[in-house]
């Protein structure tokens, strides 16, 4: 596991949000350390990748960090980062499909590629079965049932259709039921 | 009579997350009741549902991801989300003056002049720009093989980026930026030049990768604005 801490601020996070858009970036570090873990989970099942996963995080802070100037406070920073992320992960993970489509025939389904920390039973198991998803139904699986999204939210989110997230979301859990029986 | 095993199956994960209208609801219950296999999968989806539930919400990675984000912090976004190369600064907005002194005559008084490493910095910039056009000139001049060599519309459109970036650079020895301006464009430039760099010894190990070529070009555009804007603030004074 990692060496640095998680550190929860006792400054407001609205406080920091606005010292980090003006450029306070000790403020910045200081939401990094509150969110990193939020976002790196996040970031991790919908990759299935630990290595790709922090990628993503640090693209997703990077485009925070550039982007504050946007955030106006309608929505906590919490669910506008946690957005963010998002949108970071599905436009990376379709480009990654464009390249591997480019590359070779065999594409996006690639089984587990991390095994995750030892925890209770059915959480390592259902952790390792989300990351054994294919593509497609683990992001909407994640996004569903892990964080709370609706169908009409994925649908935007992933220029899929409403009705093709139900679909993967029922294909997923039918999957995960099998792994985990 | 009560609904088959083939009604209730589809609808058994509304019926756990309980969003199925009340008479579906019912019906759903009615079958459960007489039915193990469905109650089975009904079961499997609570546990389901319970497992995803307890799933922490915070995992920590495996190592400290801020150093490397602090040092990504200076990078441009633009609006596609397009990133370019780290540490591209913007240029201070100069006092406009208007004085009536044509454009490439405009000298601030009160600004120091570094004119050596002004020039000192076209010139090496020049000196790449020139390695570059006559590495496309001797890239034209091989024959075309399935790897190693970009199609000529690129090479055309890099050819007159190089010939944009030529006449700035030229445009910019004339004039009497301040230290600190010039530092940054020199900077800046060496930040886009290695991306340059990169990005054409990438599209040696991957000719005709669009994105790739795409990238080179936006850079190169980067790099006239860049130019540009240095010398809008040498006009502006």
């Amino acid at each position: 596991m990692h060496a640095t801490a998680r550190t929860h601020s006792s400054v407001p996070v609205s406080a920091l949000v606005r010292r980090a858009q003006a450029g306070d970036r000790a403020a910045f570090e200081r939401l990094y350390q509150d969110h990193v873990g939020r976002i790196y989970a996040l970031c991790l099942r919908l990759t299935g990748d630990p290595e790709e996963a922090m990628e993503r995080t640090q693209d997703a802070f990077v485009r925070a960090w550039h982007g504050l100037g946007s955030f106006r406070g309608d929505a906590a920073f919490s669910t506008w980062l946690h957005r963010l992320a998002v949108n970071v992960v599905l436009t990376e993970r379709r480009s990654i499909g464009r390249r591997e489509r480019r590359v070779s025939a065999a594409a996006a389904d690639v089984g587990p590629a991390y095994e995750p920390a030892p925890r209770a039973g059915l959480g390592v198991d259902l952790e390792r079965a989300i990351a054994g998803l294919p593509p497609g139904a683990r992001a909407v699986f994640v996004l569903y049932d892990v964080e709370g999204y609706g169908h009409q939210e994925i649908a935007q989110m992933t220029g899929i259709a409403a009705g093709t997230s139900k679909a993967q979301l029922h294909r997923a859990r039918r999957l995960l039921r099998e792994a985990l029986s | 009579m009560t609904w088959s095993c083939d009604a209730v199956r589809p609808r058994l994960d509304d019926w756990v997350e309980g969003s199925l209208p009340d008479a579906e609801r019912r019906e759903v219950a009615a079958h459960l009741e007489s039915c193990e296999a469905c109650r089975g999968e009904a079961a499997g989806l609570g546990a389901l549902f319970s497992a995803t539930a307890g799933l922490p919400r915070e995992i920590q990675p495996p190592r400290d991801l801020w150093p490397a984000i602090d040092a990504r912090l200076d990078e441009v976004v633009d609006d596609a989300g397009e990133v370019a190369p780290a540490a591209v600064v913007s240029l201070p907005r100069a006092r406009s003056r208007r004085s009536g002194i044509p454009r490439w005559g405009l000298v601030a008084a009160a600004l120091a002049l570094v004119l050596v490493t002004a020039v000192a910095t076209s010139i090496l910039t020049r000196r790449w720009d020139q390695a570059m056009a006559l590495k496309l000139q001797r890239a034209g001049e091989r024959a075309p093989t399935a790897a190693g060599t970009m199609n000529d519309d690129v090479s055309d459109q890099e050819a007159r980026f190089l010939a944009a970036s030529q006449e700035l650079l030229t445009g910019l020895e004339g004039q009497r930026l301040s230290p600190e301006t010039m530092a940054i464009v020199r900077r800046n430039l060496e930040v886009i030049d290695a991306a340059i760099a990169e990005l054409h010894a990438a599209l040696e190990r991957d000719p005709g990768n669009g994105e790739l070529t795409r990238m080179l070009l936006a850079t190169y555009q980067r790099k006239i604005d860049l130019l540009e804007q240095a010398a809008r603030a040498g006009e502006e004074g």
